[in-house]
């Protein structure tokens, strides 16, 4: 048996809400999971050994582990496969970027910054691998791993937003080059994995309603939240995450071609 | 008997008493403004690697230095200063001599075209004029122009607001166009690749020349702001290299030289024009090499900021500093020179190829 976990946060927690359907359709996987909420897993780190805990000195998060988990602690090193989910890769400050900078060979935008499509991509870039570099300074990742960001919020949230990030997500959404935008930041999510020695399985394509937006149809509570889907989008995800090979070689990685 | 002219003079003026009894950071009354510079007093600067210290330093210090091409406030500020928002007054990139700063002034009033502003690599499309603001350059021509367009109306916009402008002398090597005149900052290979057929050589421009072109500089800048002051400074730092077919060593002599001879002829000419002696801190003879980087070109921190607080106390800016009531005194000791973590760009040092970055 092949032993996988599916770690993270509650976008994690999407994936093991699937895990009858996975267990279904993939007999051979021996799942476990492990997940904090977003702002808990942001503070959890590990230890020499490889476990992984919530922060000792945050209450908040020890009472969460407990709802959230049978034990205080995951052993990373017990699995053969780690799913890491729901890392955001400062997306709000990606959208913020694409939003404010205009790569000028596809002509200038009122009101955006006209710039070299290089200059935009090394703008996403640092934000990435600042997001990237946080985790990996909590958690040390190996070539067991691969990462899937957290989803792009549902279609509704263009209507609805909320004081998070969803307003810049739906203004992103609505900008005339947002597929272009859309895969230059997955391109540079995949790379900076691969400089890392990690894979990234991206959203599937087919939850995708457009660009930077979830369909509706995969939301959990459409009329609560437009940010967590469902169970089975969880297994969309999942099967991402299986079929994308750990790469073999981090320079081989960075220079694979990507599905943007 | 009847004294000397060199009897009786003050300290400043005899070397034992002024350099070589000195320690290389305690030379004092180097440099007597001719005008003042005060904290808002709105500065341009431009010129060789060694104006992004200065510009740098200036900002800090809380000088009102003009940024007509700010760095995006969203972008990382590393990323943005690589692609120079923020270094200059605008992102014209290194202008290592007068006669680019001029060509640059006369494209931004509209009264010059340059040559084959469009160089390419690896299909890339770069700014001729400014190779290294985009340093992976552009996915077409078209954005290069675009972005050129943009520049020069911020250039436009930094100079009308400009009264003092800060100039760095770097070079008196560099590359033209020998149809059209067209310099460029640096030689065609080096980042990019010129046009087929275009017809790019080498010229080394003299005093005269150096001189001739800080005064139409000046002449175009008085056109907008008639009591504009000029403030000349020579970079320190000798040549990367040299494609005059001399030494390296004599060659950076006779640039340096006749850099700062243009500096003492304009000085002396015009009262609105200044000098201050950077050059002189870094290299003279007390600091016996120490405030060169182990590549004996780049200054090191320890350089940049003994020059920045003769020019701040030259200023009086740390008591008009501390005069503000919602700024704390400032620390010129602390004054942020270039390190590892803010390195200044320098495309010269691509003059050597060894020196050049692999490429990604």
């Amino acid at each position: 048996m092949t032993r996988v976990l599916v770690l993270g946060n509650s976008h994690a927690a999407t994936l093991r809400r699937a895990f009858p359907a996975i267990g279904a359709a993939y007999p051979g996987l021996a799942l476990s999971f492990w997940g904090l909420p977003g702002g808990a897993f942001a503070k959890a780190s590990t230890d020499a050994e490889g476990k992984l805990r919530p922060d000792p000195t945050d209450r908040v998060s020890l009472r969460k582990g407990a709802q959230w988990n049978d034990q205080d602690h995951v052993d990373l090193t017990a699995y053969d496969r780690i799913f890491l989910v729901g890392l955001r890769f400062n997306l709000h400050a990606v959208l913020t970027i694409c939003r404010a900078l205009q790569p000028l060979d596809r002509g200038p935008r009122e009101g955006a910054l006209g710039v070299s499509d290089g200059f935009l991509r090394a703008a996403l870039r640092a934000e990435v691998d600042a997001a990237l570099n946080a985790q990996l300074a909590r958690t040390p990742l190996d070539s067991r791993v691969t990462l899937m960001p957290a989803p792009y919020p549902a279609a509704r949230a263009v209507q609805r937003g909320s004081d998070l990030f969803e307003p810049v997500t739906a203004a992103a959404a609505q900008l005339e080059d947002a597929a272009r935008l859309m895969a230059l930041y997955e391109a540079e999510i995949i790379q900076a994995a691969g400089r890392r020695g990690l894979a990234l399985a991206l959203q599937p394509r087919s939850t995708l309603a457009r660009p930077f937006l979830t369909q509706d149809s995969c939301l959990e509570d459409p009329d609560r939240d437009v940010r967590h889907m469902n169970a089975d989008f969880g297994l969309r995800a999942f099967d991402a995450l299986l079929a994308t090979a750990p790469p073999s070689h981090p320079a081989a990685a960075a220079a694979a071609p990507t599905t943007a | 008997m009847a004294g000397s002219p060199y009897d009786g003079l003050p300290d400043r003026a005899y070397w034992r008493t002024a350099v070589a009894s000195r320690g290389p950071g305690r030379l004092r009354d180097l440099y007597r403004p001719r005008f003042a510079i005060g904290r808002d007093t709105p500065i341009f600067t431009a010129g060789s690697c060694f104006a992004q210290h200065v510009h740098r330093a200036l900002k800090d210090a809380g000088f009102a230095v003009i940024e007509a091409e700010p760095a995006p406030s969203a972008v990382d500020p590393a990323v943005a200063a690589r692609f120079f928002y923020g270094t200059f007054s605008a992102r014209y990139g290194n202008l290592y001599n007068p006669r680019q700063f001029l060509q640059l002034l006369r494209e931004a009033a509209g009264d010059h075209s340059p040559a084959h502003p469009v160089w390419t690599r690896d299909g890339r499309f770069f700014d001729a004029l400014r190779p290294n603001v985009d340093p992976d350059g552009h996915a077409s021509a078209q954005s290069v122009l675009l972005s050129r367009r943009d520049h020069l109306s911020a250039v436009l916009d930094a100079v009308m607001e400009a009264r003092v402008v800060i100039f760095t002398l770097g070079l008196t090597e560099t590359w033209h166009d020998r149809a059209s005149g067209t310099v460029y900052p640096t030689a065609p290979g080096v980042i990019a690749d010129a046009p087929e057929g275009s017809d790019i050589g080498f010229l080394s421009l003299g005093h005269d020349a150096i001189v001739s072109d800080v005064r139409a500089i000046l002449e175009m800048l008085r056109s907008i702001t008639p009591d504009i002051k000029l403030l000349l400074t020579v970079a320190p730092g000798p040549l990367v290299a040299t494609a005059s077919d001399a030494h390296v060593l004599p060659a950076s002599t006779a640039c340096k030289a006749i850099l700062r001879a243009a500096a003492a002829t304009l000085t002396e000419a015009d009262p609105a024009i200044d000098y201050f002696p950077s050059y002189e801190i870094i290299t003279n003879p007390a600091a016996k090499g120490a405030f060169f980087q182990p590549n004996l070109r780049h200054p090191t921190p320890k350089g940049v900021s003994v020059v920045m607080k003769q020019f701040m106390g030259a200023h009086g800016v740390t008591e008009a500093l501390a005069r503000r009531p919602d700024a704390p005194p400032p620390d010129t000791a602390t004054l942020r020179p270039a390190d590892e973590d803010n390195p200044v760009i320098c495309e010269e040092m691509m003059n050597d190829p060894s020196l050049r970055e692999a490429p990604p």
